[in-house]
Formats: C-alpha cells, structure tokens, sequence
C-alpha cells in the first residue's frame, strides 16, 4: 500500500476504496441550476459530501474602470469556503489557497465563456463552499459552469470537471479527502466534452508516463460522467423532465 | 422552422447549411448552440438561432433604451442603462450617444433620464441614437434653481424662476411613469 498514513487502507485486496467505492466509481453527484432568486444564475452541487453553492452575475459594468477592457469582457472569480465548511473553523478571510483557485477556476472558465462579445463589462462568479470533503475545485468549477449556462452567458461549452489520482499504486476516479491526504497523486481535470478539450490540469504529486496517460484518460472519463449531470441539470430546469 | 433545446456546445447544423445567428457560433465545421435554449433553424434566411429565456443586460442593435445621463461632453452624452424595451436591468451598462448633429444648447444634463436607439457595437462601446422623435429626454429639471420644468414647444421652462432652456426633448416627456417616480 502507498502513501503516507500506513493506518489506512487506501485500497482493499477486492479492489474497493476506503469509502466503499470501485476504483472507477465516482461519488454520488447531484447538481440544480437555479435556485437564487437575486443572481442571474446560479447551481448548488453536491458532490460525495461536498456542497458547494455558485452565484452568476453579469454582464455587468466593471468597478473600478480601469479594471474593464475595451477589447473583450472580464471574469472575475471568488471561490470561499465558509467558516463552518471543515471541521474546524476556518477563518473567512481569502486565504492564499483560496485566492489559488478562485485564479484556476477563472483559467479553466475563460476558454469557455464567449467574453469577446461583452466588452468592458465583467461576468462575477461567486462560490460558496457550504461543506468540504476533497476535490471542492472540480465540484466547484462543474457547478460554476452550470450557473453560467443557467445565467444565459454565451459559451463554447460546457466545461466539466473530475480529479482522478494514484492511491494505493493505482490509478483512482474522483479522489476523495483521504485518499488526497494520504495518496500518491491527485490530479484535477477540467473538459469540455464538445469540443474535446481539456482547460484545466493540475498533477500533485509523481507518476510514470505511462500512470499520466491513464490518469488524464480515468479523469477525462470523469469529466463525461459530470457533464451527463450537468445536462440533466438544465434540462430540469429549462425542458422539464430531463428531456429537451 | 423547427424548434428543438439546445444546450451549449450542442450541434445544430453544419457550416454549409446555415449561418450563424444570435447566440451561435461556429467551430469552423459545425454550427453550434452558445446557450441554452430554443433552436431556430430559418429555412429561408438559412441562419440559426437560440432563443434563451433569460434576456442578457447587454442591449441588441435596434433595442429601445431608458438610462440616467452620466457625463455631457461636448459632442456627446454617456447614458448608463437602466432598461432595455421596457425591462429593467441592473447591469449599469452604459453607451454613448453623439449629439453633434443637434443644434440645441443643452440636448442634456447630467442625471436627466432618456430614451435612446441602440445603433450598434463599435471599438467595444455601444453607441446609441437620440435624434428619432419618441427619443430624448424623458425627465429634467431647471438648470439654475432644480425646480420642476413644463415643456414649450421644443423647450422647457421652470416654474418656480421662468428659466428657459433648451433639450432634445422625447415625445413622451411629461408623460413617463419616471416623472412620478422621481417626484
């Protein structure tokens, strides 16, 4: 078994995860768009126990002006995680992980979201992380796009997103906080299933080239799982009944 | 025309078979859907659209703005948006609107409320019309003493000092439901 807590047993001699999972089985996921009367668009996600809440704003003028650009919008990302998210209280203010991924959401949103056809204007993206358990920047960055979709912001697509990693010298789907926390690697992929490309990546952690290939293939294969999701999502919004 | 929901990045039809249209775009193969919503195939203009059901706070070409005015230079007014077609936004957009072509001293004031033409999207600045006769100015005040104005003509005088002074005055001015409002 690899990893660095040799008290937990990462993966079974059945192949079954700590929380009971396959090594293919994401957690269970469940994602509404709408939801906030106040916000252009908005989504709540649940993922495995993660809950995360996104609010849409915008196009809207940008304060301060010098911010705007004349040749094409701005997005502005907040992610937060709540005081009472984790077990013990975390402090409010925009911690240096916080500001990290507020700043890798936005990377991973921006090649999606038509900002060119809004100019010196700014689309907000506010995320309230209510519950964290691993893995808050791929719930976070799925539920964010729903809310832009649920906004009516013009995108290439949607982008969906799942982290695959290495626990246990195998290679994982949906890495949860103690396989993150005592596992070999985690890597976050952000997709967009449409168009076949890949916005978001991130690798913490070592593998062998042959492990990287199949650990961006296990994500990729997570990412189609979230998006099947996020569809249904608007389509019980906007078509009723899952169906268009 | 057929209808069908879309969501974005969904294909909708080929390059060779239709244009892009609102809320469209192109992958350089295939036409597909920017937003959710309605597909609209026009057989006979051949381009495709999505109807979405929420309206973005950017105004369309042809739209019917109301907005407070923000800055007066010398040619031109800057507007910041507060409907469009009648509903209200929240986003403060604003546009600019020349006033070159009106010979009128004052065509407006700084936090009159006008109605204006969306003519298009230029230099990412949205540029609008006043000269139309239902658009201008729907509310304003004296100049000199703030007082309630009443409408001669083509210019207004105050009631409280006599001052009279000239705008680029809408045909309903007087008759918003923003004179009521503002009271």
């Amino acid at each position: 078994m690899g990893g660095r807590d040799s008290t937990l047993v990462l993966l079974d001699e059945n192949g079954i995860r700590c929380d009971g999972r396959k090594v293919d089985e994401p957690r269970r996921i469940m994602i509404k768009a709408g939801g906030l009367k106040n916000a252009d668009g908005s989504a709540y996600i649940e993922f495995g126990d993660n809950k995360i809440l996104v609010g849409v704003f915008g196009p809207r003028d940008v304060h301060p002006k010098h911010m705007s650009n004349t040749d094409t919008g701005i997005l502005r990302v907040r992610y937060h995680m709540e005081p009472f998210s984790v077990t013990e209280r975390k402090n409010p203010a925009p911690s240096r992980r916080e500001i990290e991924i507020s700043k890798v959401i936005k990377e991973a949103l921006e090649p999606a979201v038509m900002l060119e056809k809004f100019p010196r204007t700014a689309v907000d993206v506010f995320i309230e992380v209510l519950q964290a358990d691993g893995g808050t920047r791929c719930a976070a960055l799925s539920a964010a796009s729903v809310a832009l979709a649920d906004a009516g912001i013009p995108m290439r697509d949607m982008v969906a997103s799942c982290a695959a990693g290495k626990a246990a010298d195998t290679i994982i789907l949906d890495v949860n906080n103690e396989e993150d926390q005592a596992g070999q690697a985690d890597m976050p992929i952000g997709y967009m299933p449409s168009l076949e490309k890949i916005t978001l990546l991130q690798l913490d952690g070592v593998l062998t080239p042959a492990e990287y290939k199949k650990c961006v293939e296990t994500g990729i294969h997570g990412c189609k799982i979230v998006y099947e999701l996020q569809k249904k999502a608007l389509n019980d919004k906007y078509f009723g009944n899952g169906e268009k | 025309m057929s209808e069908i929901g879309v969501l974005p990045g969904d294909k909708i039809a080929s390059i060779e078979e239709y244009e892009t249209g609102h809320n469209t775009f192109d992958d350089g193969n295939m036409v597909r859907a920017a937003t959710v919503g309605i597909h609209d195939l026009n057989k006979e203009t051949r381009v495709a659209n999505i109807k979405h059901p929420k309206m973005i706070s950017i105004p369309r070409v042809g739209d019917v703005i109301i907005g407070t005015v923000a800055a007066v230079m010398s040619s031109m007014i800057a507007v910041s948006i507060d409907y469009i077609n009648g509903k209200p936004t929240t986003s403060k957009v604003e546009c600019i609107c020349s006033t070159r072509n009106l010979r009128k001293k004052n065509v407006a004031l700084v936090n009159d409320i006008v109605t204006l033409k969306i003519l298009n999207h230029l230099n990412g600045t949205i540029h609008a019309a006043i000269e139309e006769p239902h658009l201008g100015v729907l509310f304003t005040k004296c100049r000199k003493c703030g007082g309630k104005v009443v409408q001669m003509r083509d210019a207004i005088k105050c009631i409280d000092c006599a001052w009279i002074d000239e705008r680029k005055l809408s045909a309903n001015f007087g008759n918003s439901d923003f004179v009521k409002l503002r009271e």
